[in-house]
């Protein structure tokens, strides 16, 4: 069969819709993919500050298990006690390692011998979370702020809340410390930004 | 070339099309699926690190309870490559005073314990490691069996640790029916509170109380109660621990399951540290008064019910003959072992007043009623003599009593000092000694007080019926307490103005040979 002369004009435009159709299905396509892409950089910025909610509490978990409940020795701050403003989700507790908090665990009898206190709180301004090491004292301070929070090392960032909870809420007899961390990624809106971890710890020592 | 023939087979231009989009949307598809998989990695390694750190904490259980159940806990190891068990989808080994478990002081168990969870062909580690005071279930530095009644204004009672170098380390104070605070004037534990006090200890003299606890400094601090309940010093101190019996009840004038707290002439179970302290003019119902009693918290505890043999003292006092020639001069030429009866004990008593250079050595038993009515010291400053009655002894008003044991070695410090067993069958009609007092052979201890009586021992106290404090007396003693009360209606512990400097060992409760009490806890990895 031969094909008659009109035919031959039908190819082209039918060669021309096929590409304005598949360029149409590309340009849908390189949308999705735009789309596709944002979505991965949203969850990487996620998945980074994830990240970055759990290596502070992992840089939080050890000296907070080697603690103790005893009272006077572990103080939560609320914000009638000084930790507003500027600060936020202010703790303090002893730790028996010395050399500036990291050295070895210290003994005596085989208990705890108590070097320093370490105080973790939240800048406001920054939305960092601090630590820093005190081995002037094995008492957290009364009231926040302490006497000095300078030297300090940053434990965390991008956290925007932080709380600490003795457990049994109200309990005279605390058995574990509940912590909150609440990070955003930067930039984006609390509802599509917003990071929580919450554990419960339980100091080990007497 | 020839469009025609190549537009002729059409079917092929939508073939292409189809693939091309379906290689695309896979290409993002796997590129999505990437990032969740990044995502669900790092949550996978920490969910690995989480189950390790609980594995080894298993580990210690594990060590825990094999330490417990031991005929010997005290002597419980491994071997140096540790106990591996396959748990939780990994694996934790534990060892215990052998391989690295190492490092928390003479006389004191090392637990550790390595956990490994594989994950993506690595095992992700933790290592904790625990350290534990082997042959008691509690670390509690004075305990009754009945109850603990703390009296007079003049009391002062100090429960320190022994060796504290930074604030920390006092003593508990617990039992399994009542502690009771009859006056509102007991000092417990009261640093300095309105001026300097000092205390007389037998190796350093005289020292300010607060050096007990380790402050370097008088503690400035609130002692009034009204105004802070909770004095910033008291978490250097140990608790009060309300304990009930792991079986059975121990009946109580509180009508409570555990031990309660009361004071003053009630009964009424005291539930925290700021209620005992607190005044009246806190208006609170329950407060009570006891403004000088400074204690860390109060805590229920379950334990279970200890006692010492007296076949274990007998059997040892039996192959001791490390004082044939204290014996010897005393006159007893035959003499080879050290058990004694009452009155060859005075004869000793005599012989070694008068010749202050000879001491006893080891265990030494004597059978029945001892009154001691001259100062005594049984084995010099580095001593390491047990002093076992088998029956009461009474320490005569302004007596001394010296029992000291070279606490340089672990050992010296887990030797028991003086235990009181009592008599196998204690005598029907009782005898009233000093204070009113009464015995009749079941185990008691006395102190006659006087106020030159000094009481300084080492190691375990022990009494199968209970202590009293008269007026006046002094006890200097390192190491740890436990009365018990033998059935008997007397109270397992009693003072009434005299001062007691306790400075708690836990090495010393070893000598009950049961059990075992985690002291610390620490994470190497």
């Amino acid at each position: 069969m031969t094909r008659s002369r009109s035919q031959h004009g039908y190819v082209i435009v039918d060669a021309l819709v096929g590409l304005s159709l598949f360029g149409l299905v590309i340009l849908s396509i390189y949308q999705v993919f735009v789309m596709a892409l944002v979505l991965a950089q949203r969850a990487d910025d996620r998945l980074a500050v994830q990240q970055d909610v759990r290596l502070a509490l992992d840089r939080m978990a050890r000296v907070l298990h080697e603690t103790t409940l005893a009272p006077d020795r572990l103080r939560i701050y609320p914000a009638e006690a000084g930790c507003t403003g500027q600060y936020d989700g202010c703790i303090g507790f002893v730790t028996a390692r010395d050399a500036n908090c990291g050295g070895p665990f210290q003994l005596v009898n085989g208990g705890p011998n108590w070097q320093a206190t370490i105080y973790l709180w939240r800048d406001a301004a920054s939305n960092e979370l601090r630590s820093r090491c005190d081995p002037s004292t094995t008492f957290p301070a009364v009231e926040w702020p302490p006497p000095a929070l300078t030297p300090h090392t940053i434990i965390g960032t991008h956290v925007v809340g932080a709380s600490f909870t003795l457990q049994p809420r109200g309990n005279a007899a605390p058995s574990s410390l509940a912590v909150t961390l609440h990070e955003r990624v930067p930039g984006a809106s609390p509802r599509r930004g917003d990071v929580y971890l919450q554990t419960v710890i339980v100091p080990e020592n007497p | 070339m020839n469009v025609q023939a190549l537009l002729t087979p059409e079917r092929g231009v939508a073939m292409i099309a189809v693939l091309a989009t379906i290689m695309i949307v896979t290409t993002i598809g796997f590129a999505l699926v990437g990032v969740m998989d990044t995502d669900v990695l790092h949550a996978s390694i920490q969910n690995a690190v989480a189950r390790s750190f609980y594995l080894a904490q298993a580990g210690l259980e594990e060590a825990k309870g094999e330490i417990a159940a031991a005929v010997d806990p005290r002597a419980y190891t491994t071997p140096a490559r540790g106990v591996t068990r396959l748990y939780g989808g990994g694996r934790f080994t534990y060892w215990v005073d052998a391989g690295p478990a190492t490092g928390c002081g003479s006389g004191f168990k090392t637990l550790e314990a390595l956990a490994e969870v594989p994950f993506l062909k690595r095992d992700i580690p933790a290592r904790v490691r625990a350290c534990a005071i082997a042959g008691s279930p509690m670390a509690i530095a004075l305990f009754g069996v009945s109850r603990i009644e703390l009296g007079g204004s003049a009391t002062r009672i100090y429960l320190a640790g022994y060796g504290t170098d930074t604030p920390g380390g006092g003593g508990s104070l617990g039992s399994f029916t009542e502690t009771h605070f009859a006056d509102t004037g007991v000092h417990l534990n009261a640093l300095s509170e309105g001026a300097m006090q000092m205390v007389l200890l037998r190796d350093v003299g005289p020292v300010p109380d607060y050096a007990l606890f380790g402050f370097p400094a008088r503690p400035v601090y609130n002692p009034d109660p009204a105004a802070d309940g909770s004095p910033w010093i008291l978490g250097v101190f140990g608790d009060l621990v309300k304990a009930r019996p792991q079986t059975g009840t121990v009946l109580n004038a509180c009508g409570t399951v555990a031990a309660c707290v009361s004071a003053r002439d009630s009964h009424a179970d005291l539930e925290s540290i700021a209620t005992l302290r607190g005044t009246v003019e806190d208006m609170r119902h329950d407060a009570a008064g006891m403004r000088h009693v400074y204690m860390r918290r109060m805590r229920e505890q379950q334990l279970p019910q200890l006692a010492l043999d007296r076949a274990p003292f007998l059997e040892s006092a039996k192959r001791n003959a490390a004082n044939i020639m204290v014996n010897k001069h005393a006159g007893f030429p035959d003499k080879t072992d050290s058990v004694y009866s009452n009155l060859d004990f005075y004869q000793l008593v005599g012989y070694l007043s008068t010749h202050r250079g000879e001491a006893l050595q080891g265990t030494v038993y004597v059978a029945g009623i001892v009154q001691v009515v001259r100062d005594l010291d049984l084995g010099g400053p580095n001593g390491d003599v047990t002093l076992a009655i088998g029956g009461d002894l009474i320490l005569g008003e302004d007596v001394s009593l010296t029992n000291r044991h070279d606490l340089t070695t672990a050992a010296g410090r887990a030797t028991p000092g003086v235990v009181v067993l009592g008599l196998p069958t204690p005598a029907g009609r009782p005898t009233t000694v000093c204070g009113g007092q009464t015995i009749h052979g079941s185990g008691r201890l006395v102190l006659c007080g006087g106020s030159s009586q000094r009481f300084t021992t080492d190691g375990l106290l022990y009494t199968a019926d209970g202590m009293t404090i008269e007026p006046g007396a002094a006890v200097d003693q390192i190491g740890a307490m436990y009365h018990n009360n033998r059935g008997t209606p007397n109270s397992s512990f009693t003072v009434e103005d005299a001062t007691v400097v306790l400075r708690f060992d836990p090495l010393a409760l070893s000598a009950f040979g049961r059990g075992l009490t985690i002291l610390s806890w620490q994470q190497l990895k």
